[in-house]
């Protein structure tokens, strides 16, 4: 790994939860959760569909309400609480989170899509080499850039997601934002092993460039295969913890998907 | 004199938001009753040339249950937002046509009045009897089936509730209260002006729902008493009286987003229901 | 006689153009349909009306007088009685109903404080110009030019805005999906709040074209035209701008029609009872496919 020297969270904590718990209702969802994530790795939380992955993610964003506990961004001693603050302002300060459904924006054309982002943030951005980059990994895109993103395919609009995700942090590189990280929801769902491959592309190299990244996914194998380190979740706790590799032949991860007690 | 005067206003008041309950208890807004009622008015006023008053009352009302029916027809297939719209639309329209009518009695209103009414025996005999109706309806089957239906629509068409005869049944029945209403209203002031057929008007009798909650019929008594007692005490101009309701209206979305009566009846109910 | 209607008919389906484009934008950005829209194309006319007779009556400032207090007053309306509510996504939630409600009861507020200021009766509103030129057989005035001239400039400033601008790129985008457009850091009560000015811009133009189309203003004007532009909305599609902008022009066509040919009296009715008949047999008969 080669540790990019304009980094300053590289290594460091940039992600603290602590304690969080989300209830619907009478239902508690994520129940005290406590979880950190150091910049520049990946981490990945796992477990099947209905744990309560997504409902995390959108907490960090502020997209779901949440009920105690503590969410902060740290970068060089400067501490950013994320709980209070509105979901625009979260994703400004660079940390954003790609939905599983619905994450593009139909109507618009695809160059628009990918533009939206830049469209938001307040100084204007060239991204030009990363343009470059998304254009060759992702083909498809390039031919189709006046087309409204509605008559794209399923994966194809994940793609778009994810290549808009890949802009914006770039874009928040060049404009030094201090706390970047990116949460994927399910990212690789619906898509080919082709797509799949060139999802994994994408998150090594965001994360080689000091970018953190939170995997949540149902496909244990990708994702505990790609991070440094992983987590199983059920029912809204923290099952297990340990790095990719020893994770994927842990026992309670067959427990936790298939209902067999070891 | 006086006080006699407004119980008969409060009394005709609590029949039309009666009238404008019913249709919401399946999650329908027909905006159309100040047309309803007035048409039923004038029918009755020209019965009671022929027949007794209480009979003349009684055709208003059926003229009122027939005219709401049509609307209903009209809207038959309309989801929520448009109906309420649809309905707005069609009463604005009556509204028109009447003003340019003769017959109705134009833009000055319509005044052949056989008779005044001056006690209050009238409305309060119907209305006493429309509350004895309705207990007795709130406690029955087919109230579950509305609030099913309003709850939704597709569900309780797979349920095997006739969802769109109910909602015309509300609406027909609604009309028959705000027919019979405007029999009263036309025999106590003597005339209908245009204005009481369009949009104004309708949205007042909507209002009583609206503050005093639509889960219970009492809900709509009570904002119709408040509604009705409060600008006599306060002797507002009309122009006034009317910027206090859109007040009213603005301070009851935001204390009680869905009316104070409704909560306890969805919550009170649903729970009867998942018992059964 | 009959081209003359027509244009007549041009000239009053702009205005109703510009309303349903302002019906459009708060519906496409914030989901609601402002009944008290009325409201805010009525409070245009009498800022207009009260600049005109306190400060100057040139044109151009009695425009931007209209649409200076427009806004005012749109914002107004945002603030009490739709933000407090909460935002609202889903057409058919509960809370839906209550923006119904609440902006009901604004309208009736705004409409009844100006009858207090103001009183029922129509004021005189000055005329810009009583010119005419006349082409062939026909006499057509100067205002009717005028206004084809500033709904067309307006239509394609406020086209371009959406379009080709950064501030129409997020409204774009949060009309298409407001919470993916949170999630990319747009600042959808900012956004919110540029929308509601627009089209409360949009309503203060249509309050000065009505007002020389018309001769005179009135409190109640707010209710007829508002209510008028949401059904012409609704015939055109709740957030289809060019369905609305063209069912516009058609009612504005429809009106000087009966007008000219049958009775003015008669006007308002035709009008209701076709776009009525449309919105049912439009609605109706799709709706058999659920």
């Amino acid at each position: 790994m080669i540790i990019p020297l304009s980094n300053p969270t590289w290594g460091l904590r940039v992600l603290l939860v602590e304690g969080l718990t989300v209830r619907f209702g009478s239902a508690t969802i994520i129940d005290e959760l406590t979880l950190s994530i150091k910049g520049g790795s990946v981490v990945a939380l796992v477990g099947p569909n209905g744990a309560g992955k997504s409902t995390f993610g959108k907490a960090i964003v502020n997209l779901v309400k949440t009920c105690s506990g503590r969410i902060e961004v740290h970068c060089d001693g400067h501490i950013l609480p994320l709980r209070e603050r509105p979901t625009w302002e979260i994703a400004r300060n660079g940390v954003l989170y790609v939905p599983e459904e619905n994450a593009s924006f139909e109507h618009l054309s695809v160059n628009e899509n990918l533009r939206v982002a830049f469209a938001a943030m307040k100084h204007p951005l060239r991204v030009t080499t990363a343009e470059t980059e998304i254009y060759e990994l992702f083909p498809f895109l390039s031919e189709r850039l006046t087309q409204r993103a509605g008559t794209l395919s399923g994966g194809q609009k994940k793609l778009l997601a994810l290549a808009r995700a890949y802009l914006m942090m770039k874009a928040h590189e060049e404009a030094r934002t201090p706390y970047r990280l990116l949460i994927l929801d399910e990212p690789t769902h619906g898509l080919s092993p082709a797509s799949i491959k060139l999802v994994s592309i994408l998150i090594q190299r965001l994360s080689g460039s000091g970018v953190a990244i939170l995997l949540l996914e149902q496909m244990a194998a990708f994702a505990l295969g790609l991070a440094d380190h992983g987590h199983i979740f059920r029912d809204g706790k923290i099952v297990e913890s340990g790095s990719g590799k020893d994770l994927l032949s842990d026992s309670s991860l067959s427990a936790v998907y298939f209902g067999i007690s070891s | 004199m006086y006080l006699n005067q407004i119980a008969v206003f409060v009394m005709v008041n609590c029949i039309l938001a009666l009238s404008c309950y019913l249709p919401l208890t399946v999650g329908r807004l027909f905006i159309c009753y100040g047309a309803v009622m007035s048409i039923g008015g004038v029918v009755a006023a020209e019965a009671a040339y022929f027949v007794p008053m209480p009979l003349a009352l009684l055709c208003g009302g059926v003229a009122g249950l027939l005219y709401a029916g049509l609307v209903g027809l009209i809207c038959w297939r309309l989801e929520e937002f448009l109906f309420a719209v649809v309905t707005l639309a069609i009463g604005e329209l009556t509204k028109v046509l009447v003003m340019n009518s003769a017959a109705m009695g134009g833009p000055l209103g319509f005044k052949n009045v056989s008779a005044i009414l001056v006690s209050p025996s009238y409305p309060l005999v119907f209305l006493s009897s429309f509350v004895v109706v309705l207990i007795y309806f709130e406690k029955s089957l087919m109230r579950k089936a509305f609030h099913f239906i309003k709850y939704s629509e597709v569900t309780a068409a797979s349920l095997g509730i006739p969802v769109e005869k109910y909602r015309l049944l509300a609406i027909s029945a609604g009309g028959f209260l705000a027919g019979v209403a405007g029999g009263l209203y036309i025999h106590t002031v003597g005339i209908i002006e245009p204005r009481m057929f369009g949009f104004e008007s309708s949205i007042q009798i909507l209002m009583f729902s609206l503050l005093g909650g639509y889960g219970y019929f009492l809900g709509p008594l009570v904002g119709a008493i408040i509604l009705t007692i409060t600008p006599e005490t306060l002797r507002f101009s009309t122009s006034f009286r009317l910027v206090f309701y859109g007040l009213v209206l603005l301070l009851s979305t935001r204390l009680w987003p869905d009316g104070w009566f409704s909560k306890r009846f969805s919550i009170s109910k649903m729970r009867e229901l998942r018992g059964s | 006689m009959f081209g003359e209607q027509i244009l007549n008919g041009l000239g009053i389906g702009c205005a109703y153009a510009l309303i349903a484009a302002g019906y459009n934008v708060i519906f496409g950005v914030l989901k609601i349909v402002n009944l008290a829209y009325g409201e805010v194309f009525m409070a245009g006319a009498f800022s207009a009306l009260v600049f005109a007779r306190f400060v100057s009556p040139n044109p151009i400032l009695m425009c931007l007088a209209s649409i200076v207090g427009a806004s005012i007053t749109g914002l107004l309306v945002h603030f009490v009685a739709v933000k407090p509510l909460g935002n609202v996504s889903n057409v058919n939630s509960p809370r839906h109903l209550s923006v119904v409600v609440s902006t009901i009861g604004c309208s009736l507020v705004l409409q009844n404080l100006a009858l207090e200021a103001f009183g029922g009766y129509t004021q005189p509103f000055p005329r810009f110009t009583d010119g005419f030129i006349t082409v062939g057989r026909w006499h057509i005035e100067d205002v009717l030019i005028v206004n084809l001239l500033v709904t067309v400039l307006v239509g394609f400033t406020v086209s371009f805005l959406i379009r080709r601008t950064n501030v129409g790129l997020r409204l774009r985008a949060v009309s298409d999906n407001q919470v993916l457009a949170q999630s990319v850091g747009i600042n959808v009560n900012a956004d919110a709040v540029f929308s509601v000015v627009l089209s409360s811009a949009l309503a203060g133009v249509a309050a000065i074209l009505i007002s020389q189309t018309s001769g005179g203003i009135s409190p109640f004007m707010g209710s007829m035209y508002g209510f008028k532009g949401l059904v012409i909305v609704i015939v055109g599609g709740l957030g289809n701008t060019v369905g609305g902008i063209l069912t516009a022009l058609v009612t504005g066509l429809l009106e000087a029609l009966t007008t000219g040919y049958i009775s003015s009296s008669y006007r308002d009715a035709v009008a209701f009872g076709v776009l009525v008949s449309f919105i049912v047999a439009r609605y109706s008969l799709t709706s058999r496919r659920r």
